[in-house]
Order: C-alpha cells, then sequence, then structure tokens
C-alpha cells in the first residue's frame, strides 16, 4: 500500500516535523510504503484560479512544477496524510498551496453528495486521508474547526474514509496510529 | 482582495462595491491585492503597513477547497508574526493609526462556487480564529454561493439577481463604518441563492463544456493524466 505525506511544517517548526516523523513510522508500520514531502522546501507556487486544469488541460494544472507530481502521487496513493501546524483552525500556507493545486484531480461537473453539490470525481478511486494538525497547546474550538475541515476535504477529494487528530507537545506513536485507524471509516460516493 | 484574478472576481466585485460605501461614509480605503503583495519583499511589507495602520481589514477572497486560499493563510501568518515580534503597534503607534490598546477590526468576505452559501461556513470561522490569534477584534462575515453566477458584475445598479448582494453589503457597511460587526440581516439576505439550484448547476455545467470545447476543440472534460495504479 502507497501514503503520500504531505508535511506542511514551516521551518523552525520542530513539533510538526516531529509529528511528521512519527506519522511516516506509524503508517511503515501498518505496511505503508511512505514517500513524504517537506512542503516548506518543495517551492509550490500558488493556485492562480485559473481553471486550466478544467477547460485547457483538463486534469493537469497549467503550471508546471512540483504540484503536478503531487497530484500524480495523490491519486496512485491508497492513503494521503497532512500533517500541519493548526493554523486558525486549518491548514499551514505550505500545505493549503499544495492542496489548492489538486482541484486538477476532480472534475469541475457538479454532482450532489447527500443533498448537497460538489464536484464529481475524475478518477474512479480516490485514497483514504488522514489529517494530523498540531498546537503548542490544547484549544478545542482550533480543533473542531480544524476536523470539520478534513471532513470537509474528504468530501471534496471522494475520499472513501477519512480521520483527522490534533496534538499538543510531544506526539506519540499511539495517538497517531489511532488516527490512522479511523481513516477506514465513513464512505461517501459521488454520483456519476 | 485575495482572489488571484484580480479585478476580473466576484471578490473584487464584492471588495469594491463595500469598499466604496466606506469611503461614501468618510472612511479612507486603502485595496491590497494579496497575491501580488507576496510577490516581493517590498510589496509584502507595504502590505504589512497598510494592516498595521488600518483600523478595519475587510478580506473578500474565494472559497479554495472548503477554505482561504493559502496566500490569504499566508497574509494571516505574517501578519500574526508581525503582532507577535511587535511590529504593528509600534508601526501603528508611530503614524497615530489608532489610540494605544483599542484593537483593529477584521471582517471576510467568501464567496464560493457551489450553490450553498453553507460551503463558505467553515471558512468564516478559522477567519474568526484568525482575528482572535492576531489580536483582532472579529466583526463578522459573509458568506455567498454561486460565485459563477456573479463574477465580475457590477453592483451598483444591481437590480434582479444581485439585489440581495447589494442590499447585504450596503448593511454590511454601514454597520463596519460605525465601528458594529456585521448584523445577522446582512448575512442572511447574502446567502440566499441567486437562482434555482437546479438550473446554477445545469447552466454550470453547460458553462464547463462551453470552455472546454472553446480551449481544446473537444467537449472532453473528463480526461484522467494520472492513471490510478
Amino acid at each position: 500500500m502507497k501514503a503520500l505525506l504531505l508535511d506542511g511544517s514551516h521551518l523552525g517548526d520542530p513539533l510538526t516535523q516531529r509529528a511528521a516523523k512519527g506519522s511516516a513510522a506509524a503508517l511503515r508500520a501498518r505496511g505503508y510504503e511512505v514517500q513524504s514531502l517537506a512542503l516548506g522546501e518543495a517551492d509550490v507556487a500558488a493556485c492562480r484560479g485559473c481553471f486550466g486544469c478544467w477547460t485547457k488541460t483538463p486534469g493537469t494544472c497549467t503550471t508546471d512544477d512540483v504540484a503536478r507530481d503531487i497530484a500524480a502521487r495523490w491519486i496512485a496513493s491508497d492513503l494521503v496524510a497532512f500533517v500541519t501546524p493548526v493554523t486558525f483552525g486549518g491548514y499551514s500556507s505550505e500545505l493549503k498551496k499544495a492542496l489548492d493545486r489538486m482541484i486538477c484531480l476532480i472534475s469541475p461537473k457538479f454532482g450532489r453528495v447527500d443533498g448537497e453539490v460538489h464536484h464529481q470525481r475524475r478518477y474512479d478511486r480516490y485514497p483514504r486521508l488522514v489529517a494530523v494538525g498540531t498546537l503548542p497547546s490544547p484549544d478545542t474550538e482550533a480543533e473542531a474547526t480544524f476536523k470539520t475541515l478534513v471532513r470537509r476535504n474528504a468530501i471534496n477529494m471522494h475520499s472513501h474514509g477519512h480521520a483527522a487528530a490534533v496534538v499538543s507537545g510531544e506526539v506519540s506513536s499511539v495517538e497517531v496510529e489511532a488516527v490512522i485507524g479511523r481513516s477506514w471509516s465513513e464512505r461517501r460516493s459521488m454520483p456519476r | 482582495m485575495g482572489s488571484p484574478k484580480g479585478k476580473k472576481s466576484a471578490s473584487f466585485g464584492f471588495a469594491s462595491y463595500l469598499g466604496d460605501k466606506l469611503k461614501a461614509d468618510g472612511s479612507v480605503v486603502e485595496t491590497v491585492h494579496v497575491q501580488r503583495a507576496l510577490g516581493s519583499p517590498e510589496r509584502t511589507r507595504e502590505m504589512s503597513d497598510a494592516i498595521g495602520r488600518a483600523d478595519l481589514v475587510v478580506m473578500a477572497f474565494p472559497l479554495y477547497v472548503d477554505s482561504l486560499p493559502a496566500p490569504v493563510i499566508r497574509t494571516l501568518e505574517l501578519v500574526r508574526a508581525d503582532r507577535a515580534a511587535g511590529d504593528h503597534a509600534s508601526r501603528s503607534a508611530a503614524t497615530g493609526a489608532r489610540p494605544s490598546g483599542q484593537r483593529p477590526r477584521l471582517a471576510a468576505i467568501v464567496n464560493c462556487g457551489f450553490p450553498e452559501a453553507r460551503h463558505c461556513d467553515t471558512a468564516l470561522t478559522q477567519c474568526a480564529h484568525a482575528a482572535e490569534d492576531i489580536g483582532f477584534e472579529w466583526a463578522g462575515g459573509l458568506g455567498a454561493g454561486m460565485g459563477g453566477a456573479v463574477m465580475s458584475q457590477p453592483l451598483d445598479a444591481a437590480g434582479g439577481l444581485l439585489r440581495n448582494v447589494a442590499r447585504a453589503l450596503d448593511l454590511a457597511a454601514q454597520a463596519l463604518g460605525c465601528g458594529e460587526d456585521i448584523p445577522a440581516e446582512a448575512v442572511t439576505l447574502m446567502r440566499q441563492p441567486l437562482m434555482p439550484t437546479r438550473l446554477y448547476t445545469l447552466t454550470g455545467n453547460a458553462g464547463w463544456y462551453q470552455q472546454v470545447k472553446r480551449n481544446t476543440g473537444s467537449y472532453r472534460l473528463g480526461a484522467r493524466p494520472y492513471v490510478a495504479a
């Protein structure tokens, strides 16, 4: 099984970097072949909002940089893991830059999930999504927003299972493994 | 202004309409295009200075994957770092921008391409978290769906389709200009669908086909360049 780990830590964030290492180790212990990418060193360009990935070069971002490789690895993976400092209840700008560029993996066409409109899938299968957020100290409201965001992303990115956890201080491999274990829950499907 | 599409965006339409209303009531309004500002250290510093001297910052941006676009998050990260280092407070004091101890305010206008405005709710909650994290007062936010139908249509002579949007922004400007929060009536008006959902999704899907045909000569929207292993 293949896992893509997107490390959204900024330089000088030892807490999130430890969480990324711990997450990779936990995934390997579960039998995943893990590809980790430190996004802070990857120089991903921001999305230009041009919709070229839908209407000019369908399925491929018009900006030719490492994000194309991330998209290819994403759809080839069984699981995608986000590791990020919880930033205003969401992701770091580094992780979000990469995620913004992943809409090439879905169709622009509208469809419904549980009565709500979303974009339809482009591919037959998508990886599970797990997210590990870090905070220097517990913050229940930020944690709740983070988990809501991950759930909404899992719907839009057609993940057939998702899980999220926020850890503070020293990350334990038990906590990280629990996050991965919960990713086997929830299934959502888009109409064709 | 958090849309990379600049003046061609719904975000710019909303922001400029609100800005004009605030100016009409006597406010001095500066507009910063975030993605352009982040393109150079000098422009980033100018943006930071503009934020530092503002009594009110309104972020207008499109919803990207359920959240704020990365450049908007980056801007807020920089503001947080500046304020933690005491930079904003010292610049504000130096320019006499605001009495010591009075917190500036943050508001947001989010628009999405889905028909339901509730897709914007998580992003608005994040903006409230951001306000707290960067030491601003949260003045509220507006979320709008059906951004694809708004695009850069002028709101000044709005009737019919955009009348609720214009009215929502009128109420928001009135409140923000008086130092008050965006009222609930404005939030409700902004969330009203511009048209029936079925009509929006049908015309939206037709629009995607038209665009791909124009750009590629084919109606094929569903290419799969990255075949799953």
